[in-house]
């Protein structure tokens, strides 16, 4: 229930401020303040959320079958996005290791 | 038809992701057989062999697809269990999440900007390295569509939970031995929810660190993908 009124308020408030955010992400950030705010709302819905956690995947499985519509739009130009994944991957993951170890050991204790 | 067309989709997949798990299971949780993939090849196989169009499958399959937002909402849980962690490698982890973000959308944007790609193909490839729900909702917003983002999330993290891994090895030789908490960090950056998957494998600390920085990346993509965007003309 929790889950469901956060992202109504969340879609509510991204709605009606025209933010970029969608509204299900705002309503994350909502749940995280409220259960900041209230520690008991953690015992309430944990198992619930968990258990959403943990089959994610099913969820994208409707969304992920328009592949077969939308196959033809990028077939073109399939092996130009491989690379471009491939490169983008390689960087982000690169970059994102480099720059987190850099800080890590000037800002604070070496992993034991 | 002479069947519901909403009990055929909701049991099709139902069915398919069943028996997708159950590959992976087997195969000892390999990248390459990651359920997701193989559920959707196998669906999109039977709704050509039965010559169900996908409209028709998409409207019987709206309950799945709904419950993709409260699952999103769900991230919340983790990053306030993990809020301890987090707080404790808060520096790295923003330089981090920022350094990443920037590389994954200006090299996407520029790349298929350069070779006239169209806004959207751009606007839903953009997200890519974004877990799926929020990748959808940011694509569809700003001219792309839901089921070509969800295609470029999927080529991501199939990508980076593959040759993430081999890329980092590789970094670690030149820089020196890298922190669980980096790799962890990198993956969940660069690949998502298979990423995630993928640095549980290394140890719980890279995992841990790998889904604080799905949550964080989702949040710092969604506001600067748009921003991006708009300075290139593009939205």
């Amino acid at each position: 229930m929790t889950l469901i009124v956060s992202q109504l308020i969340g879609e509510w408030i991204s709605a009606t401020f025209q933010l970029p955010l969608p509204g299900a992400v705002v309503g994350a950030v909502l749940l995280f303040i409220a259960l900041c705010l209230v520690p008991g709302l953690h015992a309430k819905i944990a198992p619930f959320a968990h258990t959403l956690l943990r089959n994610m995947l099913l969820f994208y499985v409707p969304a992920s079958v328009g592949i077969m519509v939308t196959f033809g739009e990028i077939a073109s130009r399939g092996p130009f996005l491989l690379i471009v994944t491939v490169v983008s991957t390689w960087m982000t993951a690169f970059v994102s290791a480099v720059v987190f170890d850099s800080f890590r050991s000037r800002s604070e204790e070496p992993a034991p | 038809m002479s069947f519901d067309s909403t009990i055929f989709a909701l049991a099709l997949t139902f069915v398919c992701y069943e028996i997708a798990e159950a590959l992976f299971r087997w195969s000892g949780r390999k990248a390459v057989f990651n359920p997701l993939l193989l559920a959707v090849l196998m669906i999109i196989g039977c709704l050509t062999l039965v010559e169900v169009d996908y409209k028709t499958y998409f409207a019987g399959t709206q309950f799945i697809h709904f419950l993709l937002g409260p699952a999103t909402i769900a991230l919340a849980v983790p990053l306030y269990e993990q809020r301890h962690r987090i707080w404790s490698a808060i520096v790295p982890i923003l330089c981090a999440t920022l350094a990443g973000t920037v590389t994954s959308i200006l090299i996407t944007v520029v790349c298929l900007y350069a070779n006239d790609a169209g806004t959207l193909l751009i606007a839903s490839f953009a997200p890519k390295s974004v877990t799926t729900p929020v990748a959808m909702a940011v694509g569809e917003r700003l001219g792309g569509t839901g089921s070509l983002a969800a295609t470029g999330v999927m080529l991501t993290g199939l990508c980076g939970a593959v040759t993430g891994p081999i890329v980092l090895s590789l970094a670690s030789r030149i820089f020196g031995k890298l922190s669980e908490a980096g790799k962890g960090y990198a993956l969940g950056m660069c690949a998502h929810g298979a990423g995630t998957a993928r640095a549980f494998q290394d140890s719980n600390e890279a995992g841990a660190f790998a889904g604080v920085a799905i949550g964080l990346h989702a949040l710092v993509a969604a506001i600067a993908i748009p921003i991006v965007l708009h300075l290139m003309g593009i939205h």
